[in-house]
C-alpha cells in the first residue's frame, strides 16, 4: 500500500485523502521516503521540509478532510524561486545561498490557503536562465528516465521530481519554455499560463515581461487543479490581469473531431533528431486518425524568436539582477577594495557564468548607441510575432508545435556553446513573447527510450479550453512509462 | 553590426562585472568570443523592416489599477523592517554598511 | 563681461504629500529611526514588485493643471539604471517618455512691475533614493533606506531665467503655489523641495546656448542665489581669460560659498533607460482631470485680492499663502466670526509662529478655527484683553481649550464692568492725589500715567479703553462735587 501512494496522481491522492483511504501523514511519509530514495541519483531538491510537512499532515489528519479546499493535504514542490518564509530562496545561485526572505510569494500564500503541503524546493538553472538545469550552483539534476542525460530546464528539478514520484504536482516558472521543455524531456505535463494569469509577486524575477508561474504534474487535469488554486488577480502584482479566472477543475474533454490545430511550418520543418522526428510523426498520425483537423500554416516572424527573446529577456534580466550587489543581502566577496570593487567582486563571485553572460548581453543591448538597433528593434519584432500568433488563432483552435527538436541530451553537450543552446529554444520562446498559454504533454517515446512532447498553444486567458483540448490529446497519445517506483541508482564509479 | 572587445568590456564595466578566469582571464577571450557570436546572430533582425511597428514591451492585459494611499499595518510593517535589517549582509546598528563612498 | 548674459534653467524636485511611498505602503514620515520604514519593495528584495500610489499621480496631475501643463492620458515609467548604495534596485523608477505632464508656465514679477513668463518643459514622477551617511570612525558608509521610494515630481523649466534674482523669485513662487495646492509640504530643511540649476553664459542678443554647469541639489533659496551668483562670476572669469568652460556637474559648498566640480573626470554615464516592465502605463482619465481641475484652489492673485477686500493688507496677506492650511484656517475662522483683521492679527501674531515652529498644518492644531473665532469675538466684546491673550495663547494652542472658559479659570477675564473699574480707579486716585490734581490743573498727559497705574492694579484685566474714560470722569467729577 505505502509504495503505491507516491505513484498516485494528484487527483487520485486527493480523492483517497477525502475518502480517508489513507492519511495525509501516510501520503507525506511515502513521498518523503521516495525523495530520500531518489535524491542521491536525481539531485532534484534543494531543500526538503520533512519535519514541517509531517507536522502539517498530522494536524490536518486531526482536523479532518476539507473538500472545500482545492488541494487539501496535497503535497507539492516549489521551484526555488518562490519566496516562502523560514527557508532560503536561492534561485539556484551562490548569490542567494543563505538568503532568507522576509515575505511570501502570492502563489505560496494561495497554495497554503488551498490546503497544500509544501514538501520541497526544487533545483533549477541559476535564476531560471538555462534549459538543462546544469547551470545550478548546487549541481545539476539528472533525468529520472535516463540518469546520463539532462532533465531540461530551467524547472528541471520540478519535472524530474514529478516524473520520479517525489510529488504529484510541482510549481515551476516559464520565461522561455522553462516549464514546458523539462516536462517534455522528463515525460510529464506542464502548463504555462497566459502572462498575467498568475501573480509574479514574490517569485525571483528573470524577465519581467516574460516570466509566468505554472504547474507541472503527471496528468492534464492535475495541472488544471493546481492552476485553479493560484490563478487570478493580485493587487500586489500590477501586471497581473484583473480578469476573473475560469473553472479549471470541472473540465469537459473536447471531441477530437471538433478540433482544428495549426502547425507552423517554421517549427515543424526544423531539423530534428531522428528519434524525435519519428515520435512526432507518429503523434501526428494518431491525431489524424482520431479526426483532429491539422492545418499547416506559415508564421514567418517566428524565425526571429530567438534573437528577439534573448535581447528582451537579457535586457530585463540585466536590470532585474542589478539588485544583487552585495550591499544589503546575499553574497558579498570576502576581500575587496572600494565600493566599485565590492560590487564587481561580489557580483562576479556570486553569479554564475551563464547569468553573467546574459547580464552582459542585456547591458549591451540597452546601452547608448545600441538601444535602437537591438532593444527597440526586438520589441518591434515582438509585436509582429504576437500579431501573427493571434491571427493564426483566428483560423484554428490551437497552435500545435514540438517542444524540443532533440531529446534530453548528455551533460555538458552545449555548456561551451551558448548560441547553439539558445537556438534550441526556438520551439518554446514564441509563446512567452506572445503572452499566451501553452500546455506541454508527452506524445510518446523515441527509439532511444526518451520521452518526446508536443505543446498546444491557445488564445490568452483561455486556459480552460486549452486544458479541455489537452485532455483529448492525452487520451490519444501513449502514456509514458510509470517510473514512480523504479529504483533510480547511479552506476558505480 | 560588428561588436568588438571594447564594447564587451564597456558593458562589463556598466554591469559591475569582472572577467574571471572562466571567461578567459583578464583578456576575457572566451567571453568576448561568445559575446561577439551571440550579438552577431542578433543581426538577423536587420532582415525585417519594423519602421512602422509600435514596439511591444509587455503583453500585459487588464492590469491592476494603482493602489490607494493607505499605510501598511504598523506592527506587521515594523516587524518586516526589523527582519529585513536583521538578515542584512553587513549591518551596523540600524544601518546597512558598504565601503566608504568618496 | 557686460556683454554676456546668464541663461538659467531649473530642475525642481518636490516631495509629494502622500502618506505612503510611491510603490509600496511604507510611511513617508520624516525622522523615523533608520531603516524602519522599509519593506521588501523599497529595499529591492528578490521577487518584490512595485505598486503605484494613486494619490501620487493625482498630485502630479494637479500640479500640472495649476501650472497650465498638458496632462497626458497615458505616461510611462522607465528604469534608470546605475549602481549606488542608496539605490536598492540598481535602478531608479522615473518617467522618461512620455511624462505625466508637458508644457505649462509660471509668471514672476520683475522689478519694473511687469511680469515674465517662465515656460516649463515637463513634470514627471519618480522615486527618491535612500540616504548615505559617512562614518569616519568605521571608515564605512551607512545606508538608511527610509527615504528610498518616496514620491517626487521633477519639474523642468525651459532656460528662460536670466539672473539669480529671477531664479530665486521663480522658486519662491513655485514653492508657494505647490504648498498651497497641498501637492507638497515643501519643508526645504527636510529636503522636500530642492533643485538643480543649469547655468551658462552667452553673448547678449544671441539665441545660442553656451556650455553649461549643473549645480546639484540646492535646498534653500539663499543657496540658490549664492550658487548662481558664484557660478556667473566663475564662468565670466573663464570667458574673460579665454579659458574653456567645461560641461560639468557641480556641488555648492554653502560654507565657502563656492561651487566645486563633483566629477573631475568626465565619467561616462549610461543610464540605459527602458520601459519598466513591472508597471502598467500611468492612466489619468478625463474624469480625473475634470475632478482635479474643480478641486484647484483659487489662484494666488484671486486670493490676495479677496483678502484685500476683506481688509487684510496685500503685503501681509502673503503670509496666509506661503504655507499649507493657513488660508483655509483663516477662511474657516472668518466663516464663524467675520472680523477679518482681528482674525488675521491673531493668526499672524500668535497661531502661525507656533504652528511653524512645530512644522504643523494650522488646521491640525488643537486650537481650531472656531476657537480662534471665539477669541476674536471675546476681544471685540471687550471680554479678553491683548495682554491676557498673549499670556494664555500658548496654552490654548497646546491644549485646544475653550478661550472663554480658560480666561475665567485663570481669572484673566477682562474687567469691563463699569462699577468694578470705577472701584479700582478710586483706589488709584486715592493713592496718587498729586497726579490727579495736576490732571485737573490741565496737564492732560498725566492721564496715561494714571491709566497705567489702574491697569497695573487690575493686573492688566481692566478694559483699557473704558479705564481711561472712567478715571478721567472720576477725577473731573470729583472736582465738580467738591466745588
Amino acid at each position: 500500500m505505502d509504495k503505491a501512494l507516491c505513484s498516485l496522481s494528484l487527483e487520485e491522492a486527493r480523492k483517497g485523502l477525502l475518502r480517508r483511504d489513507f492519511t495525509a501523514f501516510e501520503l507525506v511519509e511515502s513521498l518523503l521516503r521516495r525523495i530520500r530514495e531518489t535524491e542521491p541519483a536525481l539531485n532534484a531538491c534543494l531543500a526538503v521540509f520533512e519535519d514541517e510537512s509531517l507536522k502539517q499532515a498530522r494536524a490536518m489528519d486531526e482536523s479532518g478532510p476539507d473538500p472545500s479546499k482545492a488541494l487539501w493535504a496535497v503535497p507539492v514542490t516549489l521551484k526555488d524561486v518562490y519566496n516562502l518564509q523560514g527557508a532560503p530562496a536561492t534561485a539556484g545561485s551562490r548569490m542567494l545561498k543563505d538568503y532568507l526572505p522576509s515575505y511570501e510569494a502570492t502563489v505560496v500564500k494561495r497554495l497554503r490557503e488551498a490546503g497544500a503541503i509544501l514538501i520541497a524546493k526544487t533545483n533549477l538553472d541559476e535564476f531560471a536562465m538555462g534549459s538543462s538545469t546544469e547551470f545550478s550552483a548546487y549541481g545539476p539534476t539528472r533525468n529520472p528516465r535516463n540518469l546520463a542525460v539532462v532533465p531540461g530546464g530551467s524547472s528541471g528539478g520540478a519535472a524530474a521530481g514529478v516524473a520520479a514520484g517525489q510529488a504529484p504536482g510541482a510549481f515551476g516558472t516559464d520565461t522561455g519554455g522553462s516549464i514546458r521543455q523539462p516536462a517534455a524531456l522528463c515525460g510529464c505535463v506542464g502548463l504555462k499560463p497566459s502572462y498575467g494569469r498568475v501573480s509574479r509577486y514574490g517569485i525571483i524575477a528573470y524577465g519581467s515581461s516574460l516570466d509566468q508561474a505554472g504547474p507541472l504534474a503527471r496528468t492534464v487535469s492535475d495541472c488544471g487543479r493546481l492552476l485553479s488554486a493560484v490563478a487570478g488577480p493580485d493587487g500586489l502584482d500590477s501586471t497581473c490581469s484583473r480578469r476573473p479566472p475560469e473553472d479549471y477543475v470541472n473540465l469537459k474533454e473536447k471531441a477530437p473531431g471538433s478540433l482544428t490545430l495549426a502547425l507552423p511550418r517554421e517549427l515543424w520543418e526544423a531539423s530534428f533528431h531522428p528519434a524525435v522526428k519519428e515520435t512526432l510523426d507518429g503523434a501526428l498520425e494518431l491525431l489524424k486518425a482520431a479526426g483532429v483537423g491539422l492545418k499547416t500554416v506559415s508564421m514567418p516572424a517566428l524565425r526571429y524568436s530567438v534573437a528577439v527573446y534573448y535581447i528582451l529577456a537579457a535586457a530585463e534580466a540585466s536590470t532585474n539582477l542589478a539588485r544583487y550587489d552585495g550591499a544589503r543581502y546575499g553574497y558579498r566577496a570576502e576581500k575587496y577594495g572600494d565600493l566599485s570593487d565590492m560590487y564587481k567582486k561580489s557580483r562576479t563571485g556570486g553569479l554564475g557564468r551563464e547569468v553573467r553572460r546574459r547580464i552582459l548581453l542585456g547591458t549591451f543591448v540597452l546601452s547608448s548607441g545600441y538601444y535602437d538597433a537591438y532593444y527597440k528593434k526586438a520589441a518591434q519584432a515582438r509585436r509582429l510575432i504576437r500579431d501573427e500568433y493571434l491571427k493564426t488563432l483566428e483560423e484554428a483552435d490551437f497552435i500545435l508545435a514540438p517542444v524540443s527538436s532533440i531529446p534530453a541530451w548528455p551533460f555538458g553537450s552545449f555548456t561551451e556553446d551558448p548560441l547553439t543552446q539558445y537556438q534550441l529554444d526556438i520551439m518554446t520562446l514564441p509563446l512567452n513573447l506572445a503572452g499566451g498559454p501553452g500546455l506541454s504533454l508527452p506524445c510518446g517515446e523515441g527509439s532511444d527510450g526518451l520521452p518526446v512532447g508536443v505543446q498546444l498553444m491557445g488564445e490568452p486567458f483561455k486556459e480552460r479550453s486549452l486544458l479541455e483540448a489537452g485532455l483529448a490529446l492525452e487520451r490519444m497519445f501513449p502514456k509514458p512509462p510509470d517510473i514512480t517506483r523504479s529504483p533510480l541508482t547511479l552506476p558505480r564509479g | 553590426m560588428t561588436v568588438d572587445k571594447k564594447a564587451a568590456l564597456a558593458a562589463a564595466e556598466l554591469a559591475r562585472l569582472e572577467l574571471s578566469p572562466e571567461e578567459g582571464g583578464e583578456l576575457g577571450e572566451k567571453l568576448v568570443e561568445d559575446f561577439t557570436k551571440i550579438v552577431g546572430y542578433m543581426d538577423i533582425l536587420n532582415e525585417i523592416d519594423t519602421s512602422l511597428v509600435e514596439p511591444l514591451y509587455s503583453p500585459m492585459t487588464d492590469p491592476e489599477e494603482p493602489r490607494k494611499d493607505v499605510p501598511r499595518d504598523e506592527e506587521a510593517g515594523a516587524e518586516k523592517a526589523r527582519s529585513i535589517l536583521e538578515k542584512g549582509t553587513r549591518v551596523s546598528g540600524h544601518f546597512f554598511t558598504v565601503p566608504r563612498v568618496v | 563681461m557686460e556683454n554676456m548674459e546668464p541663461v538659467i534653467g531649473l530642475e525642481i524636485h518636490a516631495q509629494l504629500k502622500t502618506k505612503t511611498k510611491l510603490f509600496c505602503s511604507c510611511p513617508t514620515e520624516f525622522g523615523a529611526p533608520p531603516n524602519t520604514n522599509i519593506c521588501e519593495i523599497c529595499t529591492g528584495q528578490p521577487g518584490a514588485l512595485p505598486r503605484m500610489n494613486a494619490r501620487a499621480l493625482e498630485l502630479a496631475a494637479k500640479a500640472g493643471l495649476a501650472l497650465g501643463s498638458r496632462v497626458n492620458e497615458f505616461s510611462l515609467f522607465s528604469r534608470k539604471n546605475y549602481f549606488y548604495p542608496d539605490l536598492p534596485n540598481g535602478f531608479q523608477t522615473s518617467q522618461l517618455d512620455p511624462p505625466i505632464c508637458e508644457g505649462g508656465s509660471l509668471a514672476i514679477a520683475l522689478e519694473d512691475g511687469s511680469r515674465k513668463t517662465i515656460r516649463l518643459n515637463r513634470i514627471h514622477l519618480e522615486d527618491d533614493a535612500g540616504k548615505c551617511l559617512h562614518d569616519a570612525r568605521l571608515g564605512a558608509t551607512l545606508v538608511d533606506l527610509n527615504r528610498a521610494g518616496t514620491p517626487l515630481i521633477e519639474i523642468v523649466t525651459e532656460p528662460d531665467l536670466n539672473s539669480s534674482k529671477e531664479a530665486v523669485d521663480f522658486l519662491k513662487s513655485l514653492h508657494s503655489l505647490l504648498v498651497r495646492l497641498e501637492v507638497t509640504d515643501g519643508r526645504m530643511e527636510e529636503g522636500e523641495f530642492r533643485c538643480d540649476v543649469n547655468i551658462s553664459l552667452r553673448p547678449k542678443g544671441s539665441d545660442k546656448l553656451g556650455v553649461r554647469g549643473e549645480i546639484k541639489n540646492l535646498n534653500s533659496f539663499r543657496f540658490v542665489g549664492q550658487a548662481v551668483e558664484y557660478e556667473i562670476r566663475r564662468q565670466s572669469a573663464l570667458y574673460r581669460d579665454n579659458l574653456p568652460v567645461r560641461q560639468e556637474t557641480l556641488h555648492f559648498d554653502s560654507v565657502k560659498g563656492e561651487t566645486r566640480s563633483l566629477r573631475s573626470k568626465e565619467e561616462a554615464h549610461d543610464y540605459r533607460y527602458f520601459p519598466q516592465p513591472d508597471l502598467p502605463p500611468v492612466y489619468v482619465s478625463p474624469e480625473l482631470v475634470e475632478r482635479l481641475r474643480e478641486s484647484l484652489p483659487e489662484s494666488r492673485e484671486d486670493a490676495l485680492s479677496r483678502l484685500s477686500a476683506l481688509g487684510v493688507y496685500e503685503g501681509r496677506a502673503e503670509l496666509l499663502l506661503d504655507r499649507p492650511g493657513a488660508l483655509a484656517y483663516f477662511d474657516k475662522a472668518y466663516g464663524v466670526y467675520p472680523d477679518a483683521s482681528r482674525i488675521f492679527s491673531l493668526m499672524e501674531e500668535h497661531l502661525l509662529p507656533l504652528c511653524w515652529r512645530d512644522s504643523r498644518d494650522p488646521l491640525s492644531a488643537p486650537f481650531g478655527p472656531e476657537k480662534l473665532a471665539t477669541l476674536a469675538r471675546l476681544m471685540e466684546e471687550g471680554l479678553a484683553g491683548r495682554r491676557s491673550v498673549k499670556e494664555l495663547f500658548p496654552e490654548m494652542y497646546q491644549t485646544g481649550s475653550d478661550p472663554e472658559a480658560l480666561l475665567k479659570a485663570k481669572g484673566l477675564e477682562q474687567i469691563s464692568d463699569d462699577e468694578a473699574i470705577l472701584a479700582i480707579a478710586r483706589e488709584v486716585v486715592k493713592s496718587h492725589p498729586e497726579e490727579a490734581a495736576k490732571y485737573r490743573a490741565g496737564q492732560d498727559k498725566i492721564l496715561s500715567f494714571l491709566v497705567g497705574k489702574l491697569m497695573k492694579l487690575s493686573r492688566g484685566r481692566a478694559d483699557p479703553k473704558k479705564a481711561s474714560g472712567i478715571i478721567r470722569d472720576l477725577i473731573l467729577h470729583d472736582e465738580a462735587e467738591k466745588s
